[in-house]
C-alpha cells in the first residue's frame, strides 16, 4: 500500500508515479515492475481503424468508374474505331486494385496484396499489349521476366522488412539493390534484344543505383554520419 | 417502441435519435461501466454468460439501421458479441457495422466485467440493469447462488412491455414551454493529448464517510460533488484569463422515479448548475445552497415534463420528419462540431447507490461508471456507489490534471480516505 506524499491519496500497488501530481512513489522494498500485469487498467492501447478511409476510398471507386462507363459507352455506340476504351478501362482497373483496394482491407496483408498485385499487373500487360498489335512473344520474352524480377524483389523486400524494425539507411541499400537486380534484368534483355536505348536506359538506372547504395552501405556504417543526418533531416 | 412484439424492428427513442449524428472519433457517446468482482474473468464464462443473457434484454440484442427518414433498431441474428480483454483506451467510437453490429462491447480485465455502451441503447440506469444483470449471470455460471432484484434481473423471465418502452412519448403531455440552449462557458482543458487516447482517473471513497459529511450540510451527494466541481472551475478560471464566463455543470438526472416509468432504454434530462462568477466570490457552503436550490427548483416535475415535451417537439416537426436522414446527419454533425458541449464546464453523472442481492454483494467489490471523454470538457465525471464504496471517475482527453487533483485531495482535507486508480501509470 502506497501514499501520494504530495496528495495524501492512496495508490494503487502497480502505480509508479501520483496521477495527479505526477511525483514518483518511492517503495525501497517493492518490486513494481515484477506486478505491472496486475495494474487496474490493461495497457493495450486500441487504435480503432479510420471509417474516413472507407468513405475516401468509395468516392475515389465511384470517380473512378465514371470515366471507364462513359468510355465503355461511346467506345461501343459512338466511335467504333477499335477498343480504344480497353485501355482506359484496365489503367483505371490497375490502379484501383494497387491504390485503391488497400483501403478496404481491415488489416493490411503485404503477401496477399503483393500476390493481387503481381496478378493484376500480368493481366493488364496480357490485356494491354496485344491489343496495340505487338508481337505476341514480347509478352513471354519481355514483359513477363521483368514483371516476374519486379515481383520477387517487392516479396524479397516485404520478406526482409517485416522481419523487424530496420533503420532507415539499411532500407536505402535494400531498395537499393531491388532497383539495381531490376535494372539489370531489363538491361540484359535489351542487350539480347537489341533495344540500344533500353540497354542504355538500364545501365544509366544501374550507376545511380549504385551511388545510392554506396551512400547507404557508408551511413549504415557511420554512426558519427547518421547522427549528423537524422538531427539535419528529422521530420 | 409501437408494434415491437408484432415486429422485430423499433424506433430509436427520442434521446437516442441524437447520438448516431454526432457520433464521431472525438465524441463517441459511448459510456463505460465496469463491474469488479472478487476473483479474476474467465472470459468463456463470461462469453457464454452474454449469451445467456441478451435474449432478457431485447433492446440491447439490435443492431442500428438506416431508414430513409430515420435510425432504426432491429433484432441481430448474429447471436452475441464477442469477449475482448480489456484496452487503455476504452470509449472509442461505434462502428454500427463492427463488433457482430452489437452497440455495445464487453471487456475483462483481471477480476473486472466492462461493458461499453452506445448511449442510443440505454442511459446509465438501463446500462447498470444489464452489467449488473450479466454479473450476476457470470456468478452463477461459476457456481455462486445469486437472486434477483431491481438491478440483476431475473434472467428466465420475460422482458416487460414497460422495460422497452419509449418514456419520453408516453409521459410527454405538457403544454408548457422551455427554452432549449444556453450561453457559452468556461472551459478547463487546455492541452490535448494524442488521438485515441483518453485519461481515466478513478477515486474510491467509502460511502459512509462520504454520507456522514453531505448528510451534515443537509445536501445530496450530486449536489456535493457538483459545488466542488463548481468551486475548483471557478477558481481556476480566476487565475487563467480576465473575461470570467459562467461556470456551468451539466448533470443529467433520471427520469425513472418522477415518472413512474421502468425502461431500461434512455429516460434522462440534463439539468445544468451555473454560476455567473462576475457576480462576486462564493464560498464552498453558498456554492452548495446555489446548486442545491438550482437542481430543486429544475426537478419539480411539471418542468421536467415540460422539457422532455420541448425536446419531443423538436423531433416531432413535420418539416424535420420528412427531412431525409443523410440530411439529418450532416445536420447534426455540423450543428453539434460548432456547438458542442459549448454550453457546459463539466458534466457530472451520478448512478447512485446501487443496490444488490444480498447474496451477491459478497462477490462485487466495486461498480464503475465512466462517461466518454468529451470535446471541450476538461473534467467528465461517473459516480457509481456499491457496497459502501463509492467511485468516482473522470475521464478526459486533456493532459492537465490539476482538475482532478484538487477534487480528490478536497476529500483528503476532510478527512477522507481517497484511493486512486489510473490508466496513466
Amino acid at each position: 500500500m502506497s501514499y501520494c506524499v504530495k496528495c495524501g491519496v492512496e495508490l494503487d500497488d502497480t502505480a509508479k508515479k501520483c496521477p495527479l501530481c505526477n511525483t514518483a512513489v518511492y517503495m525501497p522494498n517493492a518490486d513494481i515492475s515484477s506486478n505491472e500485469d496486475q495494474a487496474p487498467f490493461s495497457q493495450v492501447k486500441m487504435i480503432p481503424m479510420d471509417a474516413k478511409k472507407e468513405f475516401i476510398a468509395s468516392v475515389i471507386t465511384v470517380l473512378l468508374a465514371i470515366p471507364m462507363i462513359v468510355c465503355g459507352i461511346v467506345n461501343l455506340f459512338y466511335r467504333k474505331d477499335g477498343l480504344w476504351s480497353v485501355y482506359v478501362i484496365t489503367s483505371v482497373l490497375l490502379f484501383w486494385v494497387i491504390v485503391i483496394l488497400p483501403f478496404y482491407l481491415k488489416k493490411i496483408r503485404p503477401y496477399l496484396m503483393w500476390f493481387i498485385d503481381t496478378a493484376a499487373v500480368l493481366v493488364y500487360v496480357y490485356v494491354f499489349f496485344p491489343l496495340r498489335n505487338e508481337n505476341a512473344n514480347y509478352y513471354l520474352t519481355v514483359a513477363l521476366p521483368i514483371i516476374a524480377a519486379v515481383s520477387l524483389c517487392v516479396l524479397i523486400f516485404i520478406k526482409w522488412a517485416r522481419g523487424k524494425e530496420r533503420h532507415w539507411s539499411s532500407v536505402i541499400i535494400h531498395l537499393a539493390i531491388d532497383i539495381a537486380v531490376i535494372s539489370a534484368v531489363t538491361g540484359i534483355i535489351s542487350l539480347y534484344y537489341s533495344v540500344v536505348w533500353g540497354a542504355v536506359a538500364s545501365i544509366i538506372v544501374f550507376l545511380s543505383v549504385l551511388s545510392l547504395m554506396a551512400f547507404g552501405i557508408y551511413c549504415n556504417r557511420s554512426a558519427k554520419v547518421r547522427a549528423w543526418l537524422e538531427k539535419k533531416f528529422f521530420i | 417502441m409501437a408494434d415491437s412484439k408484432k415486429t422485430d424492428w423499433f424506433r430509436l427513442d427520442n434521446a437516442a435519435t441524437i447520438f448516431p449524428g454526432q457520433n464521431t472519433g472525438e465524441w463517441s457517446n459511448i459510456f463505460r461501466l465496469s463491474v469488479e468482482l472478487k476473483d479474476n474473468i474467465d472470459p468463456e464464462l463470461l462469453s457464454a454468460a452474454v449469451r445467456n443473457i441478451l435474449p432478457r434484454f431485447p433492446s440491447f440484442d439490435v443492431r442500428i439501421r438506416k431508414g430513409f427518414f430515420w435510425y432504426y433498431f432491429e433484432k441481430n441474428p448474429g447471436g452475441a458479441p464477442p469477449v475482448l480483454p480489456d484496452i487503455n483506451n476504452p470509449c472509442h467510437r461505434v462502428r454500427f457495422k463492427e463488433n457482430g453490429g452489437y452497440l455495445f462491447r464487453v471487456y475483462y480485465h483481471l477480476n473486472r466485467i466492462s461493458v461499453d455502451t452506445f448511449h442510443s441503447l440505454a442511459d446509465g440506469h438501463g446500462a447498470a440493469v444489464f452489467v449488473l444483470s450479466l454479473a450476476a449471470e457470470y456468478l452463477r455460471l461459476t457456481g455462486v447462488s445469486v437472486s434477483y432484484n431491481e438491478f440483476a434481473r431475473c434472467i428466465s423471465d420475460k422482458p416487460s412491455g414497460s422495460e422497452l418502452e419509449d418514456s419520453f412519448r408516453k409521459f410527454a403531455d405538457s403544454n408548457g414551454k422551455i427554452k432549449l440552449g444556453a450561453e457559452k462557458c468556461y472551459h478547463a482543458g487546455k492541452n490535448k493529448l494524442p488521438k485515441h487516447t483518453v485519461n481515466i482517473t478513478s477515486g474510491i471513497i467509502r460511502y459512509s464517510e462520504f454520507n456522514a459529511l453531505i448528510k451534515s450540510l443537509g445536501v445530496t451527494a450530486t449536489e456535493y460533488l457538483a459545488a466542488l466541481l463548481l468551486d475548483i472551475h471557478i477558481k481556476k478560471q480566476a487565475c487563467e484569463v480576465k473575461r470570467q464566463r459562467n461556470v456551468c455543470i451539466q448533470i443529467p438526472i433520471d427520469l425513472r422515479r418522477r415518472f413512474d416509468s421502468d425502461t431500461l432504454r434512455n429516460f434522462t434530462v440534463c439539468l445544468r448548475a451555473v454560476i455567473d462568477p462576475n457576480l462576486g466570490e462564493y464560498t464552498f457552503d453558498e456554492l452548495l445552497g446555489q446548486v442545491h436550490h438550482q437542481l430543486v427548483l429544475a426537478s419539480d416535475k411539471k418542468i421536467l415534463n415540460a422539457m422532455i415535451t420541448s425536446y419531443l417537439k423538436a423531433e416531432q416537426n413535420p418539416f424535420l420528419k420528412v427531412t431525409p436522414l443523410f440530411i439529418k446527419d450532416f445536420g447534426v454533425n455540423v450543428g453539434f462540431s460548432r456547438t458542442a458541449e459549448q454550453s457546459t464546464t463539466a458534466l457530472l453523472t451520478n448512478l447512485g447507490a446501487v443496490s444488490l442481492p444480498e447474496d451477491m454483494k459478497p462477490y462485487v467489490e466495486k461498480l464503475m461508471f465512466m462517461p466518454s471523454p468529451g470535446l471541450r470538457n476538461a473534467s467528465r465525471l461517473g459516480v457509481a456507489t456499491v457496497n459502501d464504496k463509492m467511485v468516482i471517475t473522470f475521464s478526459d482527453s486533456f493532459s492537465e490534471t490539476d482538475v482532478e487533483r484538487e477534487f480528490f485531495t478536497h476529500f483528503i482535507k476532510r478527512g477522507i480516505h481517497v484511493k486512486i486508480e489510473s490508466n496513466r501509470y
